[in-house]
């Protein structure tokens, strides 16, 4: 009798836990699935900003190359030592937008973190790792039994299946539920902090580098003109190497294009997925937002990659 | 755009495009065309500086506003770490029961736990009277 309820104590406490824990909200797999989507999603936006003012450096040094053509050069003369020294500038500054494509990227990073840090937590490995333990509770439990049932004659239902569920499920419910809490916290906390940042990615591109990626086309347009009329003519190699800097722009142009647009898509489909995690509504919200973020992301790296 | 950044790009560039114009004059000496060129590179630098100038200060929010979300982001590998040792623990206390039934199995096959045999012969009719499992 006294065996009995000592077994039936502890299970009756931790299926009341389970019961209790059960009823507030646990990750549910689609929650789970969402937030690793929205993390690959991202994977790789923070490096769009970086991309358009790297070519913008690049571009801007080429620029000012071809400018060196426009000079006159006869021996005794200085100009070639002037040309050394636009050559330098040139470099010097091209370094210093390199430098700063490294800091954006390095700063947008974080998105990257951010979105792993969310795998993370949704992760199934915490919970996943208490099956072996729980089963090996559960096999050692029903040899006892048997053993005990062999040695005193005795038929008690073996009770290592349900002793290993308990154990599973209690360590699991319990890990799910702090998975849920600190989710939906993390996320919400986030929001307002991704809202920025995405907006300030947004500006950045709107405001800095787009009106100044107009004034370089103007500025390389002049240059092959200068050039075309100091050395009255043009071999092949030179007009290709011109029109490739043309190809450079418009695909910088395009990049600036999609990087403000994926931001804007990052900011909703992040505020989806807050919404989400918190009504408890369903996923289809949140799943179309996303989609529309894979794709502008998708878009956006194949055309970083194409200018590479 | 900053203000002030962005009325010294419009000057700059304004600049640019005359001497542009200047040095496409035919009848300039080869010197004089070299001097323009000289001034259209300087101003060519100046231009990329206030450009770069004007990204730093956009990046330099970006940095600023990114800080505050690493700030959080960074919490969350140290919940996940806390919650490492919660699942350990569980599997620690897990083995320890299984461990111990396994040593109260072997003791009982063994019959080290074992009881005298009459009171098992007595608990057993006795046992017949109230057997519910």
């Amino acid at each position: 009798m006294g065996r009995k309820s000592g077994v039936s104590l502890p299970l009756t406490a931790v299926w009341l836990a389970i019961t209790l824990l059960s009823g507030c909200a646990v990750l549910t797999p689609s929650q789970v699935k969402e937030v690793g989507r929205f993390a690959q999603a991202t994977a790789g936006y923070g490096a769009l900003p970086g991309s358009v003012i790297s070519m913008y450096g690049e571009v801007a040094e080429e620029n000012r190359l071809l400018a060196v053509t426009g000079y006159t050069f006869r021996p005794g003369d200085e100009t070639a030592d002037q040309a050394l020294q636009d050559m330098k500038s040139a470099r010097q500054r091209h370094r210093e937008f390199t430098a700063a494509a490294k800091q954006a990227d390095e700063a947008l990073e974080i998105l990257n973190i951010y979105a792993s840090a969310l795998t993370i937590l949704t992760s199934d490995d915490f919970t996943a790792s208490l099956d072996e333990s729980a089963t090996a509770v559960g096999k050692s439990l029903d040899k006892a039994i048997t053993a005990y049932n062999e040695s005193y004659d005795k038929k008690f239902s073996f009770i290592g299946s349900a002793a290993a569920q308990v154990v599973r499920g209690a360590g699991g419910i319990y890990l799910r539920y702090k998975q849920t809490v600190l989710l939906k916290e993390y996320v919400e906390h986030a929001d307002p902090l991704i809202e920025t940042l995405t907006k300030d990615v947004e500006d950045l591109i709107r405001d800095r580098v787009s009106p100044n990626l107009k004034d370089l086309l103007a500025r390389v347009e002049r240059e092959f003109i200068n050039s075309a009329n100091h050395h009255a003519r043009l071999d092949l190699g030179t007009v290709v190497r011109i029109n490739q800097i043309f190809y450079r722009l418009e695909g910088a142009e395009g990049l600036a294009g999609a990087a403000v647009s994926s931001a804007k898509r990052y900011r909703e489909a992040h505020r989806a997925l807050k919404e989400t995690l918190g009504k408890k509504q369903d996923l289809k919200g949140v799943i179309e937002q996303i989609t529309v973020l894979a794709d502008e992301v998708k878009a956006a790296r194949k055309l970083k990659k194409k200018f590479e | 755009m900053n203000t002030e950044i962005k009325n010294a790009l419009i000057m700059v560039r304004e600049a640019e495009k005359l001497v542009d114009e200047a040095r496409q004059d035919p009848d300039l000496t080869e010197k004089q065309r070299n001097n323009l060129q000289t001034i259209y590179a300087l101003l060519l630098d100046i231009d990329d500086q206030l450009v770069l100038q004007d990204l730093q200060q956009g990046i330099d929010k970006l940095k600023q506003d990114s800080n505050r979300l690493a700030t959080l982001a960074n919490k969350i590998p140290q919940e996940v770490e806390r919650w490492k040792k919660v699942a350990e623990a569980v599997q620690i206390a897990a083995k320890g029961v299984g461990t111990l039934a396994d040593i109260l199995a072997k003791a009982l096959s063994a019959g080290l736990l074992g009881i005298p045999a009459e009171f098992r012969a007595r608990r057993s009719r006795k046992g017949t009277q109230r057997k519910r499992c």
